[in-house]
């Protein structure tokens, strides 16, 4: 039965249908079936298949969307099942707009899939001076600093804010992307990780976090 | 060959005919490249901003600009980036007016599709737009939004300007109108959000059609009567793409817009005009559908994006005009070297040129752009595009 249920999941997710979702999820854990088995079993593998499809060109922007969308949905409909161990973040995150950039699209839109995949993000919004990452980097103890630009000289910036995190001993990994932002100057800039695109940029989250 | 009008070479070329040179097309200009054109000074020295109604409201001190204002400022300055491109010696211009933007408060210019855009300076001593954000976030949002265009006005006022500037301009270039703001996808994006619009097209379907309704109506009035005024064709914008491939699938997009362009393209076809649709970002994916759907010309094949210029010359180059290929990352930037340029332009002309369907052009407008840079590139287009290409 509960592999029945299991597939059905992954078959509404893959439809971006979450309404029927959301049904079968309910029918699961009126079962008894965990969270954590719903996630692990009913929506990893479709999540996985999301991505490899986005890889691949078959799905573009707009599934990305619908699924992290509604894998938050999903998650705040699964919370109050969780008991204490099931009930924590895959971790947390802050995310920001480096300092003299207004631009924001790119960034949320990393948010959301990050938020889908069961982050706990806190967006530091556009324009964000380093001194600003800093002082939520040491109010937040994140696991992961997240920075985006869409313009050249943000790229500057995410440097001189990396040297003022690691300057003043902040551990967490750091990953950048936007536009301006290329695999060689985000090494230079001394990021741990550079994401060409949300779905990348997931996957390197992923690896961070498992560390 | 003996030589040819503006308007000849641009639309023979875009039919494949014979010309005496590839033609130079402008998608637009700004307000420093106008005011170092047309000899003026930028807002800043002169004590006011380009756009006038800034300090006219801080002297009032409230908010609200009177619309009949906020029209005669916008009428003055986007004429004004139109007369430039003319007098810079382009063949063929994308001539836009849209004097329908307001300004909710002194520091936000809204389009009336919903859309709010910040005023910001563009460090040439003048004012210009940077979008900011979705307007509408919900459908109580959508029901409440103050500023839905009438389409029969837009579409009246863009005959009145058009008729003006066509008979003062009509035979030094080749014009390409354009009346109202942004293509249908784009739109979507900007009063929705970009992040937010796949959650109406799933969502609230029925807003979503009733946006899409009222935007090809305003594009079909508002071509129809730029087409009336005089103009040669339509240059319509709708990003689809950024720089890696499109942001949605090419069947999702065909869904969408699909019938929708190919209606408003007919009536542009119908009444004569060419039809040129500009679209930011890596196409490859959907140029056969931007054909399939009418367009005679796509422009920009912008030298940033995974887009191959040369390689869809091959692919597509006997269907339709390809408009674009010079970048402003770098060639039209203050830091290229004159040479640099020149040399530029002479590969394109040889790559592209043969067969015809090719308008030379800088793949975008913006501040930073000197307008001696763009000289330096008409000049070159001038001297070595001659038909026979050598």
């Amino acid at each position: 039965m509960s592999k029945t249920l299991f597939t059905a999941m992954s078959e509404q997710l893959l439809a971006f249908n979450e309404e029927d979702l959301l049904k079968v999820i309910e029918k699961a854990l009126s079962q008894g079936i965990t969270p954590a088995d719903i996630i692990e079993s009913g929506l990893s593998p479709a999540l996985e298949t999301i991505g490899e499809k986005f890889e691949a060109g078959e799905f573009f922007l707009p599934e990305l969307i619908f699924s992290g969308q509604i894998m938050k949905n999903v998650l705040e409909k699964i919370r109050p099942h969780m008991i204490s161990e099931d009930n924590k973040s895959s971790g947390r995150v802050i995310m920001g707009t480096v300092e003299g950039d207004i631009h924001h699209i790119g960034k949320n839109i990393f948010i959301s899939v990050l938020e889908g995949d069961g982050y706990e993000v806190y967006d530091l919004g556009e324009d964000t001076p380093p001194a600003t990452f800093l002082e939520k980097a040491k109010e937040l103890n994140p696991d992961i600093i997240g920075m985006s630009s869409l313009i050249s000289t943000g790229v500057s910036k995410m440097a001189e804010t990396i040297s003022l995190l690691k300057d003043n001993g902040i551990k967490a990994d750091i990953i950048v992307g936007g536009a301006a932002v290329t695999e060689k100057n985000a090494t230079l800039v001394g990021a741990d990780g550079y994401a060409f695109d949300a779905w990348q940029g997931l996957r390197i989250v992923r690896q961070m976090s498992a560390k | 060959m003996t030589s040819m009008s503006p308007v000849e070479r641009v639309l023979r070329t875009m039919e494949g005919k014979p010309v005496d040179r590839v033609p130079c097309f402008s998608a637009q200009l700004e307000a420093r490249q106008a005011n170092e054109i047309l000899g003026k000074p930028s807002s800043a020295e002169t004590g006011k901003f380009e756009a006038p109604w800034i300090n006219s409201i801080e002297r009032k001190g409230h908010p609200v600009v009177e619309p009949d204002f906020l029209r005669l400022a916008l009428a003055e300055t986007l004429n004004h980036r139109n007369q430039a491109q003319v007098e810079l010696g382009f063949d063929g211009m994308w001539a836009y007016y849209d004097d329908t933007w307001q300004m909710p408060d002194a520091g936000t210019l809204a389009l009336t599709s919903g859309a709010l855009c910040s005023s910001i300076p563009d460090g040439h001593g003048n004012m210009t737009y940077m979008y900011r954000e979705a307007g509408i976030k919900s459908p109580e949002d959508f029901e409440a939004w103050p500023y839905w265009p009438d389409p029969d006005d837009v579409a009246h006022r863009a005959y009145e300007y058009y008729k003006m500037f066509m008979k003062k301009n009509g035979e030094r270039a080749c014009i390409f109108g354009y009346g109202f703001f942004g293509g249908l996808f784009e739109s979507m994006n900007w009063t929705f959000g970009i992040e937010k619009t796949p959650l109406w097209i799933k969502r609230n379907p029925a807003y979503v059609k009733r946006f899409l309704d009222l935007l090809e109506e305003i594009s079909i009035k508002t071509h129809t009567a730029i087409l009336e005024a005089g103009a040669h064709g339509i240059f319509q914008t709708d990003d689809f793409a950024f720089k890696t491939g499109p942001f949605m699938r090419p069947a999702m997009i065909e869904e969408l817009f699909g019938e929708r362009y190919r209606r408003i393209i007919k009536n542009v076809h119908d009444r004569g005009g060419k039809y040129i649709l500009h679209s930011c970002g890596d196409n490859t994916l959907l140029f056969d559908q931007f054909i399939d759907w009418g367009a005679d010309g796509c422009h920009a094949y912008e030298n940033t994006s995974n887009v191959d210029i040369f390689k869809e010359k091959e692919i597509h180059g006997d269907q339709v005009t390809i408009v674009g290929g010079i970048g402003i990352d770098y060639l039209l930037s203050e830091r290229s070297k004159d040479e640099e340029i020149v040399e530029k332009v002479k590969e394109l002309i040889s790559k592209l040129g043969p067969g015809g369907r090719f308008l030379l052009s800088p793949v975008h407008s913006e501040d930073s752009v000197p307008s001696a840079k763009l000289k330096v590139m008409i000049d070159a287009v001038k001297e070595y595009g001659a038909y026979p290409i050598k």
